[in-house]
């Protein structure tokens, strides 16, 4: 009997790892591979960059049997590129002080040529001005995001730092958003929209994912004063209030964007980076055109699914997968719609205890018992499941628990959630299909996040793996 | 009761006697040197005038007009007699000093109880921005206002050195100030007394001259005085007044930036020299050596920079000059024109004052009489009770004396208001009360309010800076350490966290715990805090806070494990007994056994949010209970927390984590098959910058900035570690003995005639645009970039000739017109240049190629 008893006992507790595998991509013992950029060529190979400078095109990187991955040397003295976009025969790649690109002519798998596009912005030789990016909007322009300094420029104060930049085919460059932190991650949505990330700190009272669109202001005033410069072409922001409600700011400054979610601090990750739409077509699990973002600090890959609410994105986010080897700052997709996790924890530590690397995330095919969608209702949300749910426990008032709250925007570093409340689910009504649940929620606050904890059983008596949500609500649909 | 030390003159049994021990009040053995006689008699008259909230009675206040003010020259003479009087002579100060001051009054903690003087944002330019008259006006609403009137630079700094001396109470405490920083503060809190006429404009540098033996520029003036003081204005040579040997020189002042942009300045010397703008060391010349010439660059914007040359002379020949480069200038002696000092003497306002013995003799006679001696101490004298009536017989009067609404004209007058006085008489009424013994949590309370501790820090929700004072705390290193570098801890249950001996040696030792934080832990002296580490162990500590797991060797080495790389990365963030962590500079993990009891030590890690710890430290257990170390001790939270208790618990003595000690070969670049490229911040160059190592051992080092080649070496490529270490960031620069550096001039220019002068700027000012980089089979670089209609494509190869390793430098140049000025001066130490004659291609393009071979 007591075998039995302890496989029972494991199985109460789900395991990601049982949906999603991690496989290294195993590298020879002498490369530091510090990866800061993903991009996938042509021809189904990961092309990665790294902060020492490299940029390596990898063979043999889906842990095909009986190979070793090969990494060749693509290009190496670049400064600190953090992105890399193949276009129009070209690699694109953002460096500290220039937007670069590079080609291999003769096709040996080393850049031949690497011309620059772009560089007019200055840095000051401070270690965080580090430059993101880039990506295609939908005209054909590049955007790259800009870090603020942290200390000493030896070379003098600089224009542009956190900011994102708007940078032509031809290599004009046009400031766009103002306000930026620490833009770790920057993407362009599957419809050509171009969504970044944001690290908490000051004037960034938790991180954050947000839409960027032109001439708005995102919290941070430590760049503003460059709004003065005639290159910028829309309202200055000015510096804003100290210790203001996130939902109160925009009075103040009507530029002022609240994101499309928020990522409650140690709940959902400490420093979110790169991120990717799901477009894997089902390889990797259910959760198609929906966003996985790594996390630096947590080593982690998590979740968030976006809908537009009267004209705007909002969404919620949920964990996904945790204990990656070291920080997760780049995400890629492989040829087979595996999660190619690009990581560092040099200078910012990780709970991943190494200190780099590269892993591949897989789905083993299983169906993970998931929060599939959060929607916002008129009076509350819908929740849809990944399998089909025990109704008794969904029809259960008291399997939902969960409250409201937001941030201040302040100097102070982070913010704790406050005007809390707690949510009241007042009916729960199962959908035909018994895999979706309409809940009715009291107290529902525009502008907060809804923090939604979620106790229901699947109709084969399974938990939810992971039984949160973080809804950001910046609008109650009609 | 405490405050206004009532049993000071009203004897009261032990019991009453210890709960309103009096505070203890100013000894006046050296008075006479520290305030102005003036001060005094304003003092003696009216002691609430300047100081609303002063304890101090009027104890004049009974006599008649004439009595009154006669008592009060007696005390004035006796006084001042103590020590004094005050030496009210001019003293200079520099206006660097000034600068230093206004710094550190706004971040060592002084304004966690006075005033600011400023606001914080106005902090970041220097006191002279917007003219110095503007910076020596006091701000009206200062609460040290008064100082101006009582006393001098001098005596306060000796004060601000020692403020336990004078005023035991603890009230002011001691903020371990060097003496310069206690000058410093004390010239800027009395900046007013700067003699008007006195200016920034003064000609020349100050130049201070110290004798000794001396061996680096770096010169501690501490304990030192100059013994002449000038002004220089010809920075070409040394002074003529000096002696063979052994001395420094401090040169002080400014110099007037009238263009912004990268400005570059050199000294040349022998011995060492240093050269510091704006308090930022640019020129580090240091060290025993004939006359050396080195240089370093700065940005600078317009307007007045502060200006500090230090050097030094140990024996043998001795020389300085100092040069800069002013952007598109010619590198020349730091002329006279853009030096100035100031020389400010600061005078305290003063009167004339006579010692008169036999007055003094009355004073001291009314000193004992008024009941003076009751509270203050004359250095090793005690305080001396007065006959007044016990503190027992109060009780069935509590309407007459001091508490009477008119007091009595032979009592102090404490100026009470009426609420005051009837919560007072209230309490007197009640002496059980009094005599009982004070809970340690009302002890600890009221030493905590005393000394107002909950002004920088707060416990239980109570205290902690106000947000008037929040932008003053101040971060020392320049990291994101958040709020955890800039503001003292809290204090929550900190007697279940602290051993009281690690209370004590912060609180009375100094010890300093978070560098990072700008603002210093004062020192109270132990008749005020020497209790409190038992005070808080009393009303925080529980018996579980002292249970330590059981060590095992074994384990201690599971928790090094755990410390380092491969386990939970402790080294990421702490230091390791002196040896810093691979990030920020969090506190040193050796010191944890002496301070932090090993049951806070576990709740910290396994729920950190359960001891109010705001803190950025990781939470390494995710929701399913398990470490990030899965493989350490099957990933058990508390086995794991245990085994780095036994870990830290060895420690000094502790082996250091795997990981945290990275070896410098783990980052040297060594050029072996093909060039090695890295990309780094160079020094006094640019932050975008491409080191290019070759196979042959000839590297160099290529501005993409300005498209401009910097220098080339020999032998050993580079070591990447401050580019690749930590967050980086590192300037760095070849370090090689064989490196040639090219000058900081143009390589191509137009020039009307071939005898024009060779423009000075150069690079991106000078319109080159870099264009972007070839690399050929053995990823050697040519750099493409653009100047008017020319595209240039520049190349450096290694020239390997029998007895000869060079570089070979190699242009192509193409324009689709005709050129006929353009010239090359590539190069080294040459001033030649040659003209480029272009010809016509096929293409139609107007091309020519030339090569230069550089050794040295």
């Amino acid at each position: 009997m007591i075998p039995m008893l302890v496989f029972a006992a494991l199985q109460a507790v789900p395991q990601e790892s049982r949906y999603y595998r991690l496989e290294p991509v195993e590298q020879p013992a002498e490369l530091v591979l510090e990866v800061s950029g993903i991009t996938l060529l042509e021809d189904g190979r990961p092309m990665i960059c790294t902060r020492r400078g490299e940029v390596y095109i990898v063979d043999n990187a889906y842990g095909e049997p009986g190979t070793k991955p090969v990494f060749h040397l693509y290009a190496q003295g670049l400064q600190e590129p953090l992105g890399l976009l193949p276009h129009e025969g070209w690699i694109y790649v953002a460096q500290r002080a220039e937007l670069s690109r590079m080609r291999d002519i003769d096709g040996d798998d080393r850049a031949d040529e690497l011309e620059t596009v772009c560089d007019d912005w200055n840095i000051s030789g401070n270690y965080h001005e580090y430059l993101f990016g880039p990506v295609l909007d939908r005209e054909g322009n590049f955007w790259v995001t800009s870090n603020r300094p942290f200390g000493d420029q030896p070379f003098g104060s600089v224009k542009w730092r956190g900011f994102a930049l708007r940078i032509t085919p031809q290599g004009a460059m046009q400031p766009v958003c103002a306000g930026l932190r620490s833009p770790c991650g920057v993407a362009t949505s599957p419809d050509g929209e171009i969504f970044y990330s944001d690290n908490q700190g000051e004037w960034c009272g938790t991180s954050k994912l947000s839409l960027l669109e032109e001439g708005m202001f995102y919290g941070h005033p430590w760049g503003v004063d460059s709004c003065k410069d005639p290159l910028w072409k829309f309202a200055d922001p000015g510096h804003p209030k100290n210790e203001v409600l996130m939902t109160e700011v925009s009075k103040q400054i009507p530029s002022f964007r609240l994101p499309a979610v928020w990522f409650p601090y140690d709940k959902m990750g400490r420093s979110p980076s790169g991120f990717v739409w799901d477009q894997a077509g089902g390889r990797f699990g259910p959760f198609a055109h929906q966003i996985f973002i790594g996390d630096q600090y947590q080593s982690s890959v998590m979740r968030v699914a976006l809908e537009k609410v009267d004209g705007r994105w909002q969404g919620a986010c949920f964990p996904f997968r945790v204990g990656l080897a070291s920080g997760v700052v780049r995400v890629g997709w492989g040829k087979d719609g595996s999660l190619f996790c690009g990581e560092t924890n040099r200078g910012w530590g990780s709970l991943g205890p190494k200190s780099a690397g590269l892993e591949r995330l897989v789905w083993t095919g299983e169906m993970p018992f998931e929060i599939l969608a959060l929607r916002a209702s008129p009076d509350g949300f819908d929740l849809d499941f990944t399998q089909p749910i025990d109704p008794a426990s969904a029809a259960d008032l008291a399997s939902y628990s969960g409250e409201s709250y937001t941030y201040l925007l302040h100097e102070t570093y982070g913010s704790d959630e406050v005007e809390k409340r707690p949510l009241h689910v007042s009916a729960a009504r199962v959908a035909p299909d018994g895999k979706s649940v309409h809940i009715a929620v009291d107290g529902r606050r525009a502008g907060y996040v809804h923090e939604l904890h979620v106790k229901l059983r699947s109709a084969e008596g399974e938990p939810l793996l992971h039984d949160a949500a973080y809804y950001t609500l910046n609008a109650i649909p009609r | 009761m405490s405050r206004l030390r009532c049993v000071a003159c009203h004897a009261a049994q032990p019991a009453v006697q210890s709960r309103l021990r009096p505070e203890a009040a100013p000894d006046l053995a050296g008075i006479g040197a520290r305030k102005s006689p003036a001060a005094l008699r304003a003092w003696l008259l009216d002691p609430r005038a300047e100081k609303p909230h002063s304890a101090m009675p009027d104890l004049l206040a009974g006599l008649a007009a004439r009595e009154r003010v006669a008592t009060a020259g007696d005390l004035v003479q006796y006084l001042a007699s103590l020590g004094g009087p005050l030496d009210a002579r001019a003293t200079a100060v520099d206006v660097s000093e000034l600068e230093r001051g206004r710094q550190l009054f706004h971040s060592v903690g002084c304004i966690a109880c006075h005033a600011a003087e400023e606001d914080a944002d106005s902090l970041a330019e220097p006191l002279w921005t917007g003219g110095l008259e503007q910076g020596l006006v006091s701000n009206p609403d200062s609460d040290l206002k008064q100082l101006r009137a009582a006393t001098t630079v001098d005596a306060l700094a000796r004060f601000l050195l020692d403020p336990l001396a004078a005023r035991p109470s603890g009230r002011m405490p001691s903020l371990r100030l060097s003496g310069s920083e206690a000058r410093s503060i004390a010239a800027y809190l009395l900046r007013s007394q700067a003699r008007s006429g006195d200016s920034l404009a003064a000609p020349g540098l100050l130049c201070e001259l110290y004798e000794g033996r001396f061996d680096s520029a770096a010169i501690d003036l501490e304990g030192r005085s100059a013994s002449a003081t000038s002004v220089l204005e010809d920075l070409s040579q040394l002074p003529s007044q000096h002696p063979e040997d052994d001395f420094a020189l401090v040169l002080r002042g400014f110099v007037r930036v009238d263009a912004p942009g990268r400005y570059e300045f050199s000294t040349l010397s022998d011995d060492g020299s240093m050269l510091y703008v704006d308090g930022k060391l640019v020129v580090s010349n240091d060290g025993i050596h004939p006359a050396v010439e080195a240089s370093g660059a700065l940005t600078l914007e317009p307007g007045l920079h502060g200006l500090r040359i230090t050097y030094f002379e140990a024996a043998g020949g001795e020389e300085l000059s100092v040069r800069w480069q002013p952007p598109g200038g010619k590198k020349e002696v730091l002329p006279a024109a853009v030096l100035s000092h100031s020389s400010l003497s600061f005078v305290a306002p003063s009167e004339p004052f006579v010692a008169d013995a036999q007055q003094a003799a009355r004073g001291r006679g009314a000193f004992t009489k008024l009941g003076c001696a009751a509270c203050h101490t004359l250095g090793n004298q005690p305080v001396v009770q007065p006959a007044a009536r016990p503190f027992a017989e109060l009780a069935a009067g509590v309407e007459r004396g001091c508490l009477a609404e008119r007091p009595d004209p032979r009592s102090p007058h404490f100026d009470l208001t009426p609420e005051q006085r009837a919560q007072l008489r209230g309490v007197t009424r009640d002496l059980a009360a009094l005599a009982a013994p004070r809970t340690q949590q009302e002890e600890l309370r009221a030493t905590l309010a005393r000394l107002d501790c909950l002004a920088c820090h707060s416990r239980d929700g109570e205290g902690g800076p106000n947000e008037q004072k929040l932008p003053y705390f101040r971060t020392s290193v320049e990291v994101d350490l958040g709020n955890e570098g800039r503001l003292p801890p809290h204090l929550d249950a900190v007697g279940s966290k602290l051993y009281p001996a690690a209370i004590s040696k912060v609180l009375l030792e100094g010890a300093v715990e978070r560098p990072y934080i700008a603002t210093r832990m004062p020192q109270y002296g132990a008749a005020n805090v020497g209790e409190l580490g038992a005070l808080f162990e009393h009303v925080d500590g529980s018996p579980k806070d002292l249970v330590a797991p059981a060590f095992s060797s074994a384990s201690a080495e599971t928790g090094r494990k755990l410390a380092g790389t491969g386990g939970l990365g402790c080294i990421q963030c702490h230091a390791f007994d002196g040896t810093k962590s691979l990030g920020i500079p969090a506190v040193d993990l050796a010191h944890v056994r002496e301070r932090i009891k090993p049951g806070w030590f576990r709740q910290l890690l396994l729920d950190p949010k359960s001891l109010g710890m705001n803190t950025r430290m990781p939470i390494f257990w995710d929701a399913q209970g398990k470490s990030a170390a899965r493989t350490i001790l099957d990933g058990d939270p508390k086995q794991q927390a245990d085994a780095l208790w036994s870990y830290v618990s060895l420690g000094r003595s502790m082996p250091l984590p795997d990981g945290l000690v990275v070896a410098d070969s783990e980052y040297e670049l060594v050029p072996t098959t093909e060039a090695i490229l890295c990309g780094v911040f160079l020094k006094n160059t640019s932050p975008r910058a491409l080191l290019v190592g070759n196979p042959e051992l000839v590297h160099y080092a290529f501005d993409l900035e300005n498209s401009h080649l910097v220098c080339a070496w020999r032998g050993r490529f580079f070591n990447a570690r401050g580019t690749w270490e930590g967050r980086a960031g590192g300037l760095e620069w070849p370090k090689s003995d064989e490196l040639l550096e090219f000058e900081q001039a143009p390589t191509l220019a137009f020039l009307s005639s071939s005898d024009a002068p060779w423009p000075e700027q150069m690079g991106r000012a000078a319109g080159f645009k870099r264009l972007g980089t070839r690399y050929d089979a053995q990823r050697r670089p040519t750099f493409r970039y653009r100047v008017r209609d020319v595209e240039i494509a520049e190349s450096c190869v290694p020239l390997v000739r029998q007895g000869t390793l060079g570089l070979t430098r190699r242009f192509e140049l193409r324009s689709p017109k005709p050129i006929e000025d353009l010239y090359l001066r590539a190069s080294p130490g040459s001033t030649l240049h040659t003209h480029v004659s272009f010809s016509r291609e096929a293409d139609g393009a107007y091309v020519a190629h030339a090569e230069v071979e550089v050794t040295w």
